[in-house]
């Protein structure tokens, strides 16, 4: 079943300047993706920084409005919804994020913290939510003495479970976790991990996972995209994306990810440049000033469609038209 | 896509024939910070050692001291609430806890270059990238007239032997800074920080740090605050550094994957000790400690299948008041009563050149 569909979602971020402060351009972070997750499947969404993958988490959760688009969730679309019905959905989403340290509010006890959004939804009170807390907490793995303790007696890990706890409170379908990984060390990424994977098992739950680092999307994904500057590159499943890359710049990504074994070699692609530097314009491809590959004069006068080349594995060049 | 034997084999012999003369040797270094809640023992017997012509990875998770055994080499451990109460810091034979403040200052400009995790605050956003690049390279250049170079500021150029200084450091910074990948030097040398993206500041880092060819390059975490493919710029530009300037690198990372790539020996600390040294291949593909072992198996690589992976159990110890014996005790599955009861031997060697902190090797 087909828990959530995102089409031509695009959020435009206005730039003010001058002397009173008018507009005088536009940041497109998110311009028009389209994607579509299977109830308790994990989709992962990857890209650099500026790739715009936070705020595409963020605009189907409709924490940031999206400038335009559709956000099927469950069939329903999620803009044509009022602020009040979309809180009251806000329950069935929840979102898990990068950092734990300030993701928690540092002067609530564990018990608040997890029973806040409970108290909020207006869950129940008293021994029921007395019992749901500690239901969760254990959830997690983590103790009944743990409770009353504050956020900063805990470690990364332990806070990133509260934090999971928090989202898990109102039996969410969908967690969105934006690099719930990222600020742990790895001994304690590998425990969040097999949490997670454990959590969605017995849950089933439908993840979108944003991240930067491949080995942890190829770790907990069923379906991959890759993001660049807005837009989605190369979309197929974890096997395809990691097996059969397609596009110049998953090829690069991937031949340049640093493999802990050191008998392990590749032909390394290096790309030349930044997003910051050498970002391409709309209406030509935007990855084409960073790209190794032989150009058409398609690259630069024509923005790439995602297509689909085979089964399941979309991508957007002129290489495979 | 898979390895070619012959590139594994050259890489060991590399590390075998090249690397027998002793850069630096760190022996049962302790290092204590005075907190308002007590002594906090970072460092606790920290032996290493470092020959000339190799990368050497320190490996651990946030808080093992990794960053504070590179800093004791340059002694910039801020003292107080830092004390060195114990051990050795040998560079080129000479203990370098014994210096004093001008023999340190020569030594730190004429043999150490540093660059540091995150490039945005380790330049100045006040000065442009060439009045910064010139004060380095001037004061590592002329260390007599160091001082003089940054009091006197622009009016310095008033006396003609600075601003000959002054002129032929702007030229180094220019040919630095184009060797490290900025092409148009020229016109961007004064520009300021800002002006620069995150991968292009480490690269002016880089540039500062090699300007007067260094025999030590300590690099604390050259790419963590980076993207991936800015990563791999950066390593492959350190890579060609080295082998051009024949540099000897202290590469500090908690990235298992680039230290795989780049160094020729590793040492993994855990809790303020060296828990295992050795070649790469010998630590990768058969750990001994217990915590390398757990190390290696918490990180997902190429090919991993799900549930594979495993946590350490437990977390880092509170170095307040670390567990008795062997520090890593309390998470180890191969604990026994006399891990708590007395630290381990340090470093037993197993194998040449591949050495464990642990009794079970005893």
């Amino acid at each position: 079943m087909r828990l959530l569909e995102v089409r031509n979602l695009k959020k435009h971020f206005p730039v003010h300047g001058g002397l009173f402060q008018r507009q005088i351009g536009q940041i497109e972070a998110v311009d028009g993706i389209d994607l579509s997750i299977e109830q308790g499947q994990s989709f992962g969404l990857v890209g650099e920084s500026g790739s715009g993958k936070t705020t595409a988490g963020k605009t189907i959760l409709r924490l940031i409005e999206p400038t335009e688009g559709e956000i099927l969730f469950g069939g329903e679309d999620l803009c044509r919804l009022s602020e009040l019905e979309m809180r009251q959905r806000r329950a069935e989403m929840q979102m898990i994020f990068q950092d734990p340290y300030s993701s928690l509010n540092p002067r609530m006890t564990v018990k608040r913290i997890v029973g806040e959004p409970l108290i909020v939804h207006k869950w129940g009170k008293g021994r029921a939510l007395d019992d749901r807390v500690r239901e969760l907490i254990s959830l997690v793995g983590l103790m009944e003495d743990h409770l009353y303790r504050y956020p900063h007696e805990f470690s990364g890990g332990q806070r990133q479970r509260v934090g999971i706890a928090r989202a898990l409170a109102l039996e969410p379908k969908m967690l969105v976790l934006d690099e719930p990984t990222s600020a742990l060390d790895v001994s304690v990424q590998a425990q969040v991990l097999d949490l997670l994977l454990g959590l969605q098992h017995r849950l089933n739950l439908t993840y979108l996972f944003i991240s930067h680092d491949l080995a942890v999307i190829r770790y907990i994904c069923d379906r991959v995209a890759l993001m660049y500057m807005g837009v989605i590159l190369e979309l197929a499943s974890v096997e395809d994306i990691f097996q059969r890359p397609l596009h110049p710049y998953t090829q690069a990504l991937l031949s340049a990810m640093p493999v802990a074994d050191p008998e392990y070699e590749t032909e390394e692609i290096i790309l030349k440049g930044e997003i910051s530097t050498l970002g391409g314009r709309k209406g030509t491809c935007r990855f084409h000033p960073r790209c190794p590959a032989p150009q058409v004069d398609r690259c630069t006068t024509e923005e790439p469609e995602l297509r689909e080349l085979s089964d399941g594995h979309l991508v957007a060049c002129h290489l495979y038209d | 896509m898979c390895s070619t034997p012959e590139r594994a084999g050259s890489r060991q012999e590399g590390a075998g024939s090249v690397s027998k003369e002793l850069l630096v040797e760190i022996k049962d270094l302790h290092l204590d910070f005075h907190t308002f809640d007590g002594v906090s023992k970072v460092l606790n017997g920290v032996n290493l050692r470092m020959y000339r012509g190799d990368v050497l990875g320190l490996v651990g998770e946030t808080g093992c001291g990794k960053t504070m055994t590179a800093l004791s080499i340059p002694r910039l451990i801020p003292c107080p609430p830092g004390d060195i109460v114990g051990g050795q810091v040998l560079f080129e034979g000479e203990d370098v806890l014994q210096k004093t403040g001008e023999e340190m200052r020569l030594f730190r400009a004429r043999k150490l270059g540093m660059i540091f995790q995150d490039p945005t605050t380790s330049l100045n956003p006040v000065f442009s990238i060439g009045d910064q690049m010139v004060d380095i390279i001037g004061s590592r250049r002329d260390t007599s007239r160091a001082s003089t170079l940054s009091l006197l500021g622009w009016a310095g150029n008033i006396i003609p032997a600075i601003k000959g200084l002054r002129r032929a450091a702007r030229d180094r910074a220019i040919e630095m800074l184009q060797r490290v990948g900025l092409s148009d030097a020229a016109e961007r040398i004064d520009d300021y920080p800002h002006q620069f993206s995150g991968g292009m500041r480490q690269r002016v880092l880089i540039a500062m740090a090699l300007s007067e060819t260094p025999s030590l390059l300590i690099a604390d975490e050259p790419t963590t605050a980076l993207d991936v493919s800015i990563q791999a710029q950066i390593l492959r530009l350190i890579e060609e550094l080295v082998q051009e300037l024949h540099l000897s690198v202290l590469l500090i990372t908690h990235n298992l994957g680039v230290v795989a790539k780049m160094c020729q020996r590793v040492a993994v600390m855990y809790a303020g000790v060296v828990v295992e040294y050795g070649s790469v291949m010998d630590v990768f593909k058969n750990p001994q400690h217990p915590y390398s072992v757990g190390l290696l198996r918490a990180i997902p690589t190429y090919g991993t299948r799900r549930g594979e992976i495993k946590g350490i159990p437990g977390s880092v110890p509170n170095f307040l008041d670390p567990p008795p014996g062997c520090r890593f005790h309390p998470r180890c599955e191969h604990a026994m009563p006399r891990c708590a009861e007395e630290p381990p031997p340090p470093l037993v060697e197993i194998a040449p050149d591949h050495a464990a902190h642990c009794f079970l090797y005893s």
